[in-house]
């Protein structure tokens, strides 16, 4: 072995070692906070358990077996997909358009971020019992409003008829589309002008340097936001809590409102939770390797 | 690095006071001056902060070496809090303990009622109250005291509204829809009756009408093999929904929260309001009476009725003898007069009369003379299971919105029951 080659082994140990050494708080903070809370999840979901977490009783995968068979709970999963579906259908047209359109220095843009931003930045437990509130049938804002102006026709149960309510919860998801706008704001300032001074030296119009240049340029844009959005939605439970309580009957119920309900039962019930909490964190992990592999750069492109 | 040793003896005392001082305030074991202070925990609405303030006054006046700290939790949480606490250690010395299944969750924490030190003032309560209490409890080892008993559900009018339309209070079906009708005539429109569209409640009113049906239902699903796929359910499920289709209810209460739907009654939009017995303490506050839920004759009407907080003291406490002499001053002392003059329940404490002046109208001691027979006199148990109320109720209200038949969701309600999750 030369002298280099052990002076280079000597500082790569010596690399690790100082790596180690800055990463060691968080690697225990890891352990500590996540490690655990997965294994003891893992460990509970086995178990027929309370909230006082004793006298637990072994049931395997029988918890699970549960889940499987519970058209609520599958019921849940496939609301979850389709309301984080809604978001990012709006994400991708209007929160695009709208960040584009603040990007270009247009007057008062300040004013309209704060519009934008702050549905996202409110707690969400507010904007949805505000949005509760609007929608009842009898004094909400909305119907007492259509009565006032002699549209009282058109004044609805909207949260007690399955479609509406189900509408009303995707406005809310939708309602929250300043995170996208921040996401796609940010990006667009770190384009490279040259396309768009050649999109434009070409005499493109606004509209096809919108769809054509800058909407391709932002594809590991579209794609955070997409896979942010999906998981954002399975983290969800605000938003459904607080305005229709998952309700009419399960209409609307989405994952985080099935484990919250059992969370919150008060029996030995805690168990069942956990696998139901289990399974949506493997959808997670599921949505995170995605997104890991489709922003993945490619050893060409390196 | 040395140190002399006179540092090192500093730095020893310095430790050794640090040590002293810290076991110190961290167990608060030792009464200071001859008073010993209790941690005492509970959720907002058994009976509530302002009540419970007055509680402590007069307790902390009979039993002046004892000083109460008091800690509030939402209902919502208080269930998950202050079982984690529990499990934590957290220094609680008196613990409102939730009738039902969450009562079985955390006995194990709790110190058996017999190894109080006044564990003999099991005697100063009703036979019902503590044949209930022991319900909540494995082998029936009483682990808390009752505290008062509540029903389920119930109506508040508005005798105002009643005497304008030249009504009396409704207490049958037919009487009811007259009322809704009067009501509709006038136009002014004021709903017949508001009610929380939340799914533990509606689960509520279901069970009231089942109850009208067959008293002994919810028991014999609760305690014995009944079954929830019966034809009382149906039928008393089938009945509520009438309600609605027939308009003597309004479906617009079916969205309305907790919160608005009382809002609603005391601005006086609605003639009456259903909900459990706790809320009936706005009999004092205006021209209010209390109803029964309608039944097809009068004679039928009925509720569910369940002891709504005990007190319990965790085995871990170090002051229990404290604790347990301030229970039994909040539940049969001097304590007692401030949650039961604001009818929050019906005391579970023997022989027990509201102090001269509580009820100063005609009106007011009629009404609180039929809270006491509803509730001493219950359909079933008010012992509910959690999670598994809101499912019935989802599906109660699915049948009265007409996307679900009774016959479907007694079958469903069964289903979900065996399922194993509850």
């Amino acid at each position: 072995m030369t002298t280099d080659t052990r002076t280079r082994k000597r500082r790569r140990r010596s690399d690790w070692l100082v790596a180690l050494v800055f990463l060691a708080p968080l690697l225990a903070i890891y352990a500590v906070y996540y490690l655990y809370s997965i294994v003891f999840l893992g460990q509970t979901s086995m178990q027929r358990i309370g909230i006082s977490l004793l006298r637990p009783v072994q049931v395997g995968f029988e918890n699970f077996a549960l889940l499987a068979t519970d058209p609520v709970f599958l019921g849940s999963i496939v609301n979850n997909l389709v309301f984080a579906a809604a978001s990012i259908v709006v994400a991708l047209t209007i929160a695009f358009f709208i960040a584009v359109a603040l990007s270009t220095g247009v007057r008062g843009r300040k004013l309209f971020y704060l519009v934008f931003l702050l549905p996202a930045l409110m707690p969400l437990s507010l904007v949805a019992t505000i949005f509760g509130s609007m929608l009842q049938e009898r004094f909400g804002i909305l119907n007492e409003t259509l009565r006032a102006v002699g549209l009282g026709d058109l004044a609805q149960s909207w949260l007690t008829t399955p479609g509406l309510a189900y509408t009303a919860v995707i406005l809310v998801f939708c309602y929250l589309i300043g995170l996208p706008i921040m996401y796609y704001t940010a990006d667009l300032s770190a384009l490279p002008t040259s396309a768009l001074e050649a999109a434009l030296l070409d005499g493109a119009g606004t509209f096809r340097i919108m769809t054509q240049v800058i909407y391709p340029m932002m594809r590991t844009t579209h794609i955070t936001v997409i896979l942010a959005l999906l998981l954002g939605a399975f983290r969800g439970l605000e938003q459904v809590l607080f305005s229709t309580g998952g309700g009419p009957g399960d209409t609307t119920e989405i994952v985080g409102t099935y484990v919250y309900g059992y969370v919150n039962s008060g029996g030995k019930t805690i168990g069942y939770a956990a696998a139901a909490s289990i399974v949506v964190l493997l959808i997670g992990l599921v949505i995170s390797l995605a997104q890991m592999f489709a922003t993945r750069t490619k050893r060409s492109a390196r | 690095m040395k140190f002399s040793k006179r540092t090192t003896a500093a730095a020893a005392a310095a430790g050794a006071a640090l040590l002293l001082t810290g076991c110190a305030g961290g167990g608060g074991n030792a009464a200071q001056d001859g008073v010993t202070t209790i941690n005492y925990w509970s959720w907002d609405g058994a009976p509530g902060r302002d009540i419970v303030e007055a509680v402590i006054e007069a307790c902390e006046a009979e039993h002046p070496d004892i000083k109460v700290n008091y800690t509030e939790l939402a209902q919502t949480d208080y269930k998950p809090k202050a079982a984690q606490s529990l499990g934590a250690g957290e220094e609680i010395d008196v613990l409102t303990v939730q009738p039902g299944s969450w009562a079985m969750e955390v006995e194990d924490y709790l110190l058996p009622v017999s190894d109080w030190s006044n564990g003999d003032l099991v005697g100063k309560f009703g036979e019902q109250s503590i044949t209930q209490a022991e319900r909540n409890f494995t082998d029936g080892l009483l682990s808390a005291v009752p505290v008062y008993s509540t029903g389920s559900a119930v109506g508040v009018y508005n005798a105002d509204i009643l005497a304008e339309l030249g009504l009396e209070a409704p207490t049958t079906w037919d009487e009811f829809k007259a009322l809704s009708d009067a009501l509709a005539a006038q136009g002014k429109g004021i709903l017949p009756v508001t009610m929380p569209a939340d799914d533990w409640f509606q689960d509520e009113m279901a069970l009231t009408f089942v109850g009208q049906e067959d008293p002994e239902f919810f028991n014999s699903v609760r305690y014995d093999d009944g079954s929830w796929d019966s034809d009382a359910y149906v039928t008393g499920l089938s009945n509520y929904a009438a309600m609605f289709e027939n308009g003597t209810f309004d479906a617009a209460t079916l969205d309305m929260d907790y919160t608005t739907a009382m809002t609603a009654f005391d601005e006086g939009k609605s003639a009456v309001v259903f909900n459990g017995s706790w809320e009936a303490g706005r009999i004092l506050t205006g021209n209010y009476g209390v109803i029964p839920v309608p039944a097809e004759t009068a004679d039928k009407a009925s509720l569910r009725a369940f002891l709504d907080v005990m007190l319990g003291i965790p085995a871990e406490s170090t002051k229990q003898e404290a604790a347990a002499t301030f229970i039994d001053c909040m539940s049969t002392g001097a304590g007692v007069d401030p949650w039961a003059t604001a009818l929050k329940g019906i005391p579970a404490v023997s022989d027990y009369e509201l102090p001269e002046g509580t009820l100063t109208t005609e009106l007011q001691q009629q009404s609180y003379d039929t809270l006491v027979e509803l509730i001493s006199n219950p359909a079933s148990d008010r012992n509910n299971l959690g999670a598994f109320s809101d499912h019935v109720g989802a599906n109660v209200k699915q049948v009265l919105f007409g996307t679900m038949t009774p016959e479907e969701a007694a079958k469903d309600a069964q289903a979900e029951f065996e399922r194993g999750t509850f």
